[in-house]
């Protein structure tokens, strides 16, 4: 059972990490807005290169074992 | 229990639908939608933070302010990560398929015209007919808590509250597609985060903090605290868990509202924007469950009604607790989160109703013009459908059930998908076998009775395991049996934007 440190402390972290999304999709729109400049409708790119790919499962990875280390302190 | 009066929540409605009924023809004005790319998808233009945006506020329904502390009500905190985590998988799962597609198709408009390339058009339909019914679910599902929740924080008739959502929604939706969506989705993802980081927060200090919070969880739970503050409460897993995993865990694969975000950026920068959003949805879904905190502490749960607060009426009961200005300001930011996941589901049906329907079935020589027109009008058609169906619902279907039974269309498509993606020798046989095999024995346990001939009973998560179990064996047997020989080469290096229209020019 989660004691009343941990309570708190997981609440905590729950509204940072919201907090820290929200902040982060903000301001990439406040840098970017809405649309790529001087790109036509339906325009093609390159395909995602892999460096990008391993840098997401990296933070899927990462993710993950944050959740079981919850699930394990937390039990 | 209204806890405002009928007068506000009706300016309410009207200050948020002027609101984004603004920002939709703002963006038709700026961004020019007047061709079908820019209407579906958003001309493939879309900057990742508005991209991203607007996957995490189609993805954290509305039902999740119901659902999420419904299901600490159930479970206890434990309930947090068992609807969070699904939700979450689901981004993950899709990055694949979304990786292979972008390259098979760079800039395709709905993926299911990726079904007539691969195995004619047979196949397209049987895509077409389960995307339809899931998509419309899906719309059910948020315009059920929209009639719910308004409603009972009203007083205003479910109903009257959910024609008015759905008039509005369509309206919008009709005017700038899925610029329209992805605009008022950010304004509405904003929404979200100031109902996580600012009001849920206010709740909890309303009720005392989170340390008394706590204190008051421990005794009102009494015996039962141990099992409730644990995050290993893993006994409700086949009914709290397993369900939404199997389903709504892979339901974006299939779902084409994600489909025409991951169409709407930049290929290069596909996982990006899916992991971000995905996770990110895991941290919003988590703070819905503080909610269901504050309700264990500051009411005793009841399952049999006769006393207490049953799980499902946990969270309005727990925002009752909220002044009447914040309580105001929250409903406010609900109808964005409401609105976010709605406009997706109509905008997608549009584009099946437009592309898949119109075009690949009715009429090919159908100019750019009139597929736009058949989108505009899908979009107020399906409106009146779901709220329809919404109206039968809410009468007729509890929440849970309804938003489970929804991941159904997801067991039968998605492994079959993946099988025709990076397996040549999927044929259409197989695939269609798989499918339609799949979906109608996971109707028949899902739907029948001990009077129907063969029918036994199985929990939810079984008929969903069952669901993927015949649907992947079958395209398996079926393809060894009569493969194909597909070279997926040939796509690739074909000017894959012609081979996603299904051979026609734009």
């Amino acid at each position: 059972m989660i004691g009343q440190t941990g309570f708190v402390v997981l609440v905590a972290l729950i509204w940072l990490s919201a907090t820290a999304f929200g902040g982060l999709v903000v301001y990439w729109f406040l840098r970017q807005g809405f649309a790529e400049d001087g790109v036509e409708s339906g325009q093609q790119f390159e395909p995602e290169p892999w460096s990008y790919t391993k840098v997401s499962l990296l933070i899927w990875v990462g993710f993950f074992v944050l959740l079981l280390a919850l699930l394990v302190i937390a039990g | 229990m209204s806890v405002v009066s009928a007068a506000t929540g009706y300016a309410l409605i009207g200050l948020w639908g002027g609101m984004m009924l603004a920002l939709a023809y703002y963006i038709y004005r700026q961004q020019g939608v007047d061709d079908t790319s820019e209407f579906v998808t958003a001309g493939g233009r879309a900057q990742l933070g508005l991209a991203t945006a607007s996957f995490a506020v189609t993805w954290m329904w509305a039902g999740d302010v119901v659902g999420v502390p419904e299901y600490v009500g159930f479970v206890g905190i434990a309930g947090t990560w068992m609807y969070a985590a699904p939700a979450v998988l689901s981004g993950l799962l899709v990055i694949p398929f979304a990786l292979r597609m972008r390259r098979l198709f760079p800039q395709g408009y709905t993926y299911s015209e990726y079904f007539i390339e691969r195995f004619g058009r047979r196949a397209h339909l049987v895509v077409v007919l389960v995307i339809l019914y899931t998509m419309v679910l899906g719309g059910i599902v948020q315009l059920y808590v929209g009639g719910f929740v308004i409603g009972g924080l009203t007083g205003i008739d479910p109903n009257v509250v959910m024609g008015l959502l759905m008039l509005i929604i369509g309206l919008y939706i009709l005017v700038g597609g899925l610029w329209g969506s992805l605009t008022t989705d950010f304004v509405q993802f904003v929404s979200a985060i100031i109902l996580v980081v600012l009001f849920i927060p206010l709740l909890l200090f309303e009720a005392g903090g989170p340390g008394l919070v706590y204190e008051d969880m421990i005794s009102n739970l009494g015996e039962e605290a141990s099992v409730y503050l644990s995050m290993q409460h893993f006994d409700p897993i086949g009914d709290f868990f397993l369900p939404y995993a199997l389903g709504l865990g892979v339901w974006g694969i299939v779902s084409l509202s994600t489909w025409q975000r991951v169409f709407a950026v930049r290929r290069d920068k596909t996982t990006r924007f899916l992991t971000i959003g995905a996770i990110g949805v895991f941290t919003i879904i988590s703070m819905y469950a503080v909610i269901g905190f504050v309700g264990l502490a500051a009411f005793e749960i009841d399952f049999t009604g006769e006393g207490g607060v049953h799980p499902e009426n946990l969270s309005i009961e727990a925002l009752g607790l909220l002044p009447e200005w914040s309580l105001i300001l929250f409903m406010l930011v609900l109808l964005m989160v409401l609105g976010s996941s709605t406009d997706s589901y109509l905008t997608a049906l549009a584009s099946l109703t437009s592309r898949d329907i119109f075009y690949q079935n009715v009429s090919r020589d159908a100019s750019d013009e009139a597929q736009l027109w058949v989108a505009r009008g899908a979009s107020i058609f399906f409106a009146f459908i779901i709220f329809i169906g919404t109206v039968w619902a809410l009468d007729n279907v509890g929440f849970v059930t309804l938003l489970l039974a929804s991941g159904i269309g997801a067991t039968g498509l998605a492994g079959p998908f993946a099988l025709s993606l990076f397996w040549h020798k999927t044929s259409s046989t197989g695939f269609i076998t798989g499918v339609v095999c799949s979906q109608l024995v996971s109707a028949y346990l899902f739907l029948g009775s001990p009077a129907l001939p063969l029918w036994t009973e199985f929990p939810l998560w079984q008929i969903m395991a069952i669901g993927h179990a015949i649907a992947i064996t079958l395209t398996l047997v079926v393809s060894l049996v009569n493969p194909d020989d597909f070279d997926f080469e040939a796509i690739e290096h074909s000017d894959a934007t012609v081979r996603a229209d299904g051979g026609e020019e734009r």
